[in-house]
């Protein structure tokens, strides 16, 4: 618990002297607010490019704006977001940061614990607040197709929980390979396999990356077997990081 | 305090130590010396639990450090030999960190803090952040990270490498200090003077194993060698011709109007010696003898190892 | 609420992105002078935090500076 408390408050202090807040922040939140605004500006833009009527050949109302937003983050924020934690913990051992934590009886299970909650919690608080403000602009901006405010919340959950999993899948492979730039890149990769295996039916209930889609299709009626197996998924990989992070050698 | 027997590690096919067997007693200082990549700071390491180990055994404080599942006891003081902190928190914060971590209560660890940075004469740098640090300053920090909580065992890997003079024999004297606070204190170094200083135990590490271990006055009596600096008034010019048939003159150095005599039979050197001088008859101005010190016996005993 | 904003309030809905933007932009020209970077030149790094906008900024400070 020392330990824990101890780490939960150096992750804060460095989270804000080294700018990842600040990148995450914008990187999640970013999009919220050009994503409504672009759609809106598009039939200005394509006027005099296209003939005919715009609103035939692209949705441009509230939905869409949300569903833009979605897709932002789950490509470019989600990048932003993977780069800048990639080296969270392969950086703690290949430097040898531990070394005096540990020789001090510090608890390295409590290490990777403190890391898990604490990005997943600032994870989670960045999305949701992205996910109000791009609803205040969407709602602003457009008033067909409307959707209710609840639906926008549920879908925000769904996004932080993606996020809550990509984080705690990329501290669990930054605690068994040695360079965070290939954490990362592993991340990434099992993103677009699982979006690729979604269109496998039998499994597609399984996979976290339904999250995303049933955000995006503000369906949710069928999504409690998916939030319960990437509620599994994340306890157990948190489990398989302390194991691993208790039997590698800390140099 | 320290127990290890057949300590063997491997980094892939390289074996880094060859079973190596010492002993380290409660409130003394052991000094492991070696050349780089002798494997001081692969033993360090293991000692301290940080990496694993291949074959052997280990007893810390009594108790046994286990392969493959390494837990040491909750307090050592260990300075490895680039010390790596946090370094966008001042020493102040990384301090109170550690504190922290040790989980003794806030009111002690303000007062060790305050205690620790004066010790080691960083009080002015404090609110500094860690990153514009030097080497030297960093070092310090580390010995006051180390020394954190009062650890019983204290591992310092070359702790006096990075200091000016000043603050190297401030850090020594802090060392000899520890162990009359009955510290156990293990440490390794490349400066032999140092070791001879503050050491009561040597162990010599070389090619991954122990060539010498024990008290540094065996070792020093063991390696004994004396040598004889005399001084002439005018050079003798015959005196290598004289002198190189006596059968308990090692070699003849000659320096100067110094001439350096080493002896290998000093029995009889101490017989014979004056007797032999006077044959020359040439005014001596002074004659001394000197012991070989420790880095003699170093290059000394490495290089037979070498040869072995 | 309605399809057609006024500019004056369009401008408002989009100032924060504007002050974010140019906020964004003198941090990262301010750190690129002070920190080491990794990767690229600093004129580089420099063109990219001046046309790659938010993005360019966003990927120099992830990637682009030295951590220690
Ligand atoms: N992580 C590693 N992987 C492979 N080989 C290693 C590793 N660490 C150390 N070695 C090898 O182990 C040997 C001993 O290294 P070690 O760092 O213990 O030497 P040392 O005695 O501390 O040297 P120095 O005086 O330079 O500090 C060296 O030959 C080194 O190349
Ligand atoms: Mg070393």
């Amino acid at each position: 618990m020392k330990t824990f408390k101890a780490y939960l408050k150096k992750e804060i202090i460095e989270s804000v002297r080294q700018y990842k807040y600040l990148i995450i922040l914008i990187g999640v939140i970013l999009f919220a607010i050009v994503d409504p605004v672009i759609l809106k500006l598009l039939p200005e833009i394509l006027k005099n490019k296209i003939p005919g009527d715009l609103s035939s050949l692209i949705q441009i109302d509230r939905k869409a704006a949300v569903q833009n937003y979605i897709k932002d983050l789950s490509q470019i924020s989600l990048l932003i977001v993977t780069l800048t934690l990639m080296s969270t913990l392969s950086d703690e051992i290949s430097s040898q940061k531990l070394i005096f934590p540990y020789s001090k009886g510090c608890n390295l299970s409590a290490v990777v614990i403190s890391k898990i909650l604490h990005h997943s919690a600032i994870l989670s608080i960045f999305v949701i607040s992205g996910f109000a403000i791009n609803y205040y602009y969407a709602t602003t901006l457009f008033n067909k197709n409307v959707i209710t405010f609840d639906k926008i919340l549920i879908s925000s959950l769904l996004m932080s929980l993606y996020f809550v999993f990509i984080v705690t899948l990329l501290i669990f492979f930054s605690s068994i390979l040695k360079r965070g730039i290939i954490a990362a890149i592993s991340v990434l990769v099992v993103h677009v396999v699982s979006a690729i295996l979604m269109n496998v039916d039998s499994i597609s209930k399984f996979i976290p990356y339904n999250l995303i889609l049933t955000a995006n299709s503000f369906n949710t009626d069928d999504i409690f077997t998916t939030v319960l197996s990437v509620v599994l998924y994340c306890i157990i990989l948190s489990i398989l990081t302390v194991k691993m992070i208790n039997k590698s050698e800390l140099i | 305090m320290i127990k290890v027997t057949n300590l063997t590690k491997k980094y892939g096919i390289h074996e880094v130590l060859k079973g190596i067997s010492f002993k380290v007693e409660k409130g003394t200082i052991y000094g492991l010396l070696g050349r780089n990549g002798a494997g001081k700071t692969t033993t360090m390491n293991i000692l301290t639990g940080l990496i694993d180990y291949d074959d052997g055994e280990i007893y810390i404080d009594g108790k046994i450090l286990k392969r493959n599942n390494r837990k040491t006891l909750n307090n050592i003081g260990y300075l490895p030999e680039s010390p790596a902190f946090y370094s966008y928190l001042t020493a102040y914060e990384y301090l109170y960190f550690i504190g922290e971590i040790s989980g003794i209560p806030y009111q002690k660890v303000k007062m060790q803090v305050e205690e620790l940075l004066e010790i080691v004469k960083l009080k002015d740098h404090a609110k500094k952040k860690i990153q514009e640090y030097s080497r030297g300053m960093k070092q310090k920090l580390g010995l006051a990270v180390a020394l954190f909580n009062n650890p019983e065992i204290i591992f310092l890997d070359e702790p006096t490498s990075a200091l000016d003079p000043e603050s190297r024999h401030d850090i020594l004297n802090l060392i000899l200090d520890m162990k009359k606070n009955g510290k156990t204190i293990f440490l390794s170094t490349h400066i032999l003077s140092d070791a001879e200083r503050v050491c009561d135990y040597i162990g010599i590490l070389d090619n991954g194993i122990i060539i010498f271990s024990g008290e540094l006055r065996e070792l020093k009596q063991k390696y004994i060698q004396p040598i004889y600096d005399i001084t002439f008034e005018t050079f003798p010019q015959n005196i290598k011709e004289k002198f190189n048939n006596i059968e308990w003159i090692d070699d003849i150095k000659i320096n100067n109007d110094k001439v350096s005599i080493y002896v290998n039979d000093i029995e009889r050197a101490k017989k014979n010696i004056i007797n032999e001088i006077s044959k020359l008859k040439v005014p001596v101005i002074s004659f001394q003898i000197r012991e070989n010190n420790l880095e003699d016996i170093f290059i000394r005993m490495v290089k037979q190892n070498e040869n072995i | 609420m309605v399809d057609k904003l006024s500019t004056s309030e369009f401008i408002t809905l989009i100032l924060p992105l504007i002050i974010v933007q140019l906020g964004l932009v003198i941090f990262s020209i301010y750190r690129l002078s002070k920190d080491k970077v990794k990767y690229f030149p600093k004129w580089l790094w420099l063109l990219i935090i001046l046309f790659g906008e938010i993005l360019g900024c966003l990927i120099f400070l992830t990637i682009g500076r030295e951590r220690e």
